[in-house]
């Protein structure tokens, strides 16, 4: 929540924007999680991810690795997303 | 640091980015620190307009639009409903819990496995995946977990079977997308043993299965019943392993280099093809699948066998099915196939490039599938680039242009009369000729529906190399008038060329009809134009090639005094065993390369297209006619269609030219033509 404190005055844009390019964790209602790089979205939360790894189980969970199934670039229904997780770690956009 | 379980090599799938921070795992997995934003951005999308996509610089329409889309069953592969609800195991996993059995396996068994493994490699060869066909044979994924010898040597010989085919395909490059699938995944194909020790392992499981074959027989023979089906078993494995064991040995013989091997390739295709029928016959006594339900993508399949093995390899793109040969249409394939790779061998017989040309064609009208055509590519040209592994290509054109119309300059007495410039220009012009022509017979190696647009881009060389040939012509008429202006020359090497072009001209036009390109009302504007043009020039070309081929026989014999008959291969030098091989056929076919009879069939085919268009053509000929009355207006009308031949090829290409430049100087236009 550290991000969302800071740009309090942001606009919702501005905080998508500086999401772009940055490592997301999508997990569907499928209960499938799909990892990628955030390229694109839209008014009905329709998101586009680069790079995308899909995960049958929520990875880190259970002592066996998961392997990824590699899917490219991906296109996520807006309905389909349960929730969204974004890498904060290399965030340097601050006030 | 612990270690991590080694992962599979052979997958090429990189691992997995798992989010867990403990030191059990490897040194560069990217940490994560993931932080929830469900709402915020639900929010922030509130901001957006209808229809507004937000995103950075590089990003674009067409890469969203290349995009999968998730939950969409037909896009979406890993959906659920798409999944499969049975188990996947690999290999090692299978023979830990005794699913699969790597020792001890009966004779129905083997000829099961054997019998499946030959649908799925010819399955393969029909443009399908490896991993979707071969190698959902889990045994081929690991040969030397298999205990059984026979077993163990069988996939390691279809493994090097498959290798074999695959690098005949490559190297020839005649094959496209929908033709053959050359990604191999990863997997290793026996590159650990080598060929010859893979023939005399199969080999001495020949001999094994001989042994108990003798043995059994003398049961047999003492009434023993049970032993008369466990005999036909053995006989039917032993069988087998003779046609497998052939096969490799033949493809190993194809991919020699200087093409020595294929004489005994060919007696080893007529040893496989005896086995057929019997293999064949015997198709019933292997293991069949039990009742499963068919899905989608998953059918049912024999011990060791798992159509799903290898999903997580294929792209994530759109499900694709992939429908197994039944192993009586695996072995009806085989037989075809071996039948049409003993036909290409015809191809060492030829001695020039003309030949090769025929031979080339009339397989290409057989729609041969992609091994035998890649075969036949490579027995010409070996990736040594050698002409059946021994001739250079020059001078093997040069052997070429001899037999089509002895140009005095190609004789072997010429060779210390000219001078070292003409030889160079013939040189060079030899040189140049090497991509085009060898790509006239590169494109009747690709499958018929992609020849057509091969021949159009193949139109605008053949121009350019027409252009110097026409040059060198020039040339050397000029020498020669020099020399003796009591003799012209006629344009020799242009003619050669010409030859070829109009050939990829009507081999253009005519692949049209074959492709249902033309619209009903429109045969007879085609049926003209090979008739009054294509046709007609083709005719004239080899008429005139014919009377070139007489007229420098009797100059060759009056000023250089050796005879036609010198006229050899290599004489340049070339004293080798190959080289007086070649010379003696090329002596017996110096004037047959086309024949009375082929003349007569090009006139025959001139009939045909006129009797199916004779109202059109009337007033058109009447015209033609006024035109085509003395025998200098015949001259000017010859040179003038010589100019149309050239704008069309060009058209055909897709340039144009400008009709201003002069595309040939006019003056020095050599008398016979």
């Amino acid at each position: 929540m550290l991000q969302v404190q800071m740009c309090g005055a942001c606009t919702g844009k501005e905080l998508l924007q500086s999401w772009l390019n940055k490592s997301m964790k999508i997990k569907m209602t499928d209960g499938r999680t799909l990892i990628g790089l955030f390229l694109c979205t839209d008014k009905d939360r329709n998101v586009i991810l680069g790079s995308c790894e899909e995960y049958l189980k929520p990875p880190g969970e259970g002592g066996k690795k998961e392997e990824p199934r590699i899917l490219g670039l991906a296109m996520v229904p807006g309905h389909h997303i349960v929730s969204i997780q974004v890498d904060a770690l290399r965030d340097v956009k601050l006030l | 640091m612990s270690q991590e379980s080694s992962s599979n090599v052979q997958d090429g799938v990189q691992q997995s980015k798992d989010c867990s921070r403990d030191d059990k795992t490897a040194l560069y997995i990217p940490k994560y620190n993931w932080e929830c934003i469900t709402d915020v951005f639900v929010e922030a999308c509130k901001d957006l307009e209808l229809g507004e996509l937000l995103h950075d610089s590089t990003f674009g329409l067409f890469e969203a639009m290349s995009a999968i889309e998730m939950m969409d069953e037909k896009m979406d592969a890993g959906m659920m409903c798409n999944q499969t609800k049975r188990p996947v195991l690999d290999l090692h996993t299978s023979v830990d819990t005794g699913l699969v059995k790597v020792t001890g396996l009966t004779y129905p068994e083997l000829i099961g496995i054997m019998d499946s493994s030959l649908s799925c490699m010819v399955t393969w060869l029909e443009g399908h995946s490896l991993a979707q066909t071969v190698f959902t044979n889990l045994y081929l994924h690991d040969p030397h977990k298999v205990e059984d010898k026979p077993l163990r040597t069988f996939c390691l010989c279809m493994l090097k079977i498959v290798d074999l085919l695959r690098d005949r395909i490559n190297k020839a490059g005649v094959y496209e997308e929908e033709d053959f699938q050359p990604l191999t995944y990863g997997f290793k194909m026996g590159g650990d043993v080598t060929d010859v020790k893979v023939i005399s392992t199969m080999k001495e499981v020949e001999e094994d299965l001989n042994r108990a074959l003798r043995h059994l027989k003398g049961q047999v023979q003492e009434g023993n019943a049970e032993s008369t089906i466990e005999y036909q078993q053995c006989g039917a494995v032993c069988t087998r392993v003779k046609f497998f064991k052939g096969l490799l040995s033949m493809l190993v013989a194809l991919s020699k280099d200087k093409c020595e091997g294929v004489p005994q390739a060919k007696k080893l295709i007529s040893q496989i093809l005896e086995f057929i029928e019997p293999i064949r016959s015997t198709i019933s006594l292997g293991i069949v699948p039990e009742d499963r339900e068919i899905t989608k993508n998953d059918y049912p399949t024999i011990m060791g066998f798992d159509p799903l093995i290898n999903q997580r390899l294929l792209p994530p793109t759109f499900p694709r099915y992939t429908v197994i040969h039944t192993r009586e249409d695996a072995i009806s394939y085989v037989k075809k196939l071996l039948h049409r790779i003993d036909t290409a061998t015809a191809v060492l017989n030829a001695s020039n490039i003309q030949e090769v040309f025929e031979v080339f064609r009339e397989f290409s009208d057989t729609s041969p599938c992609v091994v035998s055509r890649s075969i036949l590519q490579l027995m010409f040209l070996p990736p040594s680039r050698k002409v059946f592994g021994v001739h250079t290509l020059t001078d093997f054109l040069k052997d070429s242009v001899r037999a089509f119309v002895m140009p005095p300059v190609l004789s072997p007495k010429a060779h210390t009369s000219i001078s070292v410039e003409v030889k160079q220009y013939v040189d060079s012009l030899m040189t140049r000729a090497v991509r085009p022509i060898c790509t006239v017979l590169q494109v009747l190696g690709h499958n018929r529906a992609r020849q057509r647009d091969k021949w159009a881009h193949l139109l605008d060389d053949l121009v350019t190399l027409q252009d110097e040939a026409d040059k060198v012509d020039g040339y050397l008429h000029q020498v020669q008038m020099k020399a003796d202006p009591s003799h012209q020359l006629g344009s020799s090497f242009g003619t050669w060329v010409l030859y070829y072009t109009i050939h990829v001209m009507l081999a253009y036009t005519l692949s049209g009809f074959e492709l249902e390109l033309y619209a009903p009302y429109e045969y007879h504007y085609v049926y003209w134009y090979l008739y009054e043009l294509l046709y007609s020039w083709m005719y004239s070309t080899i008429q005139r090639a014919e009377s070139f081929v007489i007229e420098h026989e009797a100059y060759i014999a009056n000023t250089q005094g050796g005879s036609a008959d010198d006229f050899q291969i290599g004489s340049e030098g070339d004293h080798s065993v190959e080289g007086a091989r070649v010379r003696k056929k090329l002596k017996l076919k110096k004037r047959e390369w086309i024949s009375a009879e082929t003349l007569q069939s090009i006139e025959e085919r001139r009939e045909e297209y006129t009797s199916t268009n004779m109202n059109f053509k009337q007033s058109v000929r009447a015209d033609n006619r006024n035109n085509l009355v003395a025998t200098e207006e015949d001259d000017a009308a010859h040179r003038s269609k010589n100019n149309d031949l050239h704008f069309i090829n060009k058209r055909i290409a897709g340039k144009y030219s400008k009709p201003e430049m002069p595309l040939r100087d006019m003056n020095v236009r050599v008398g016979v033509m």
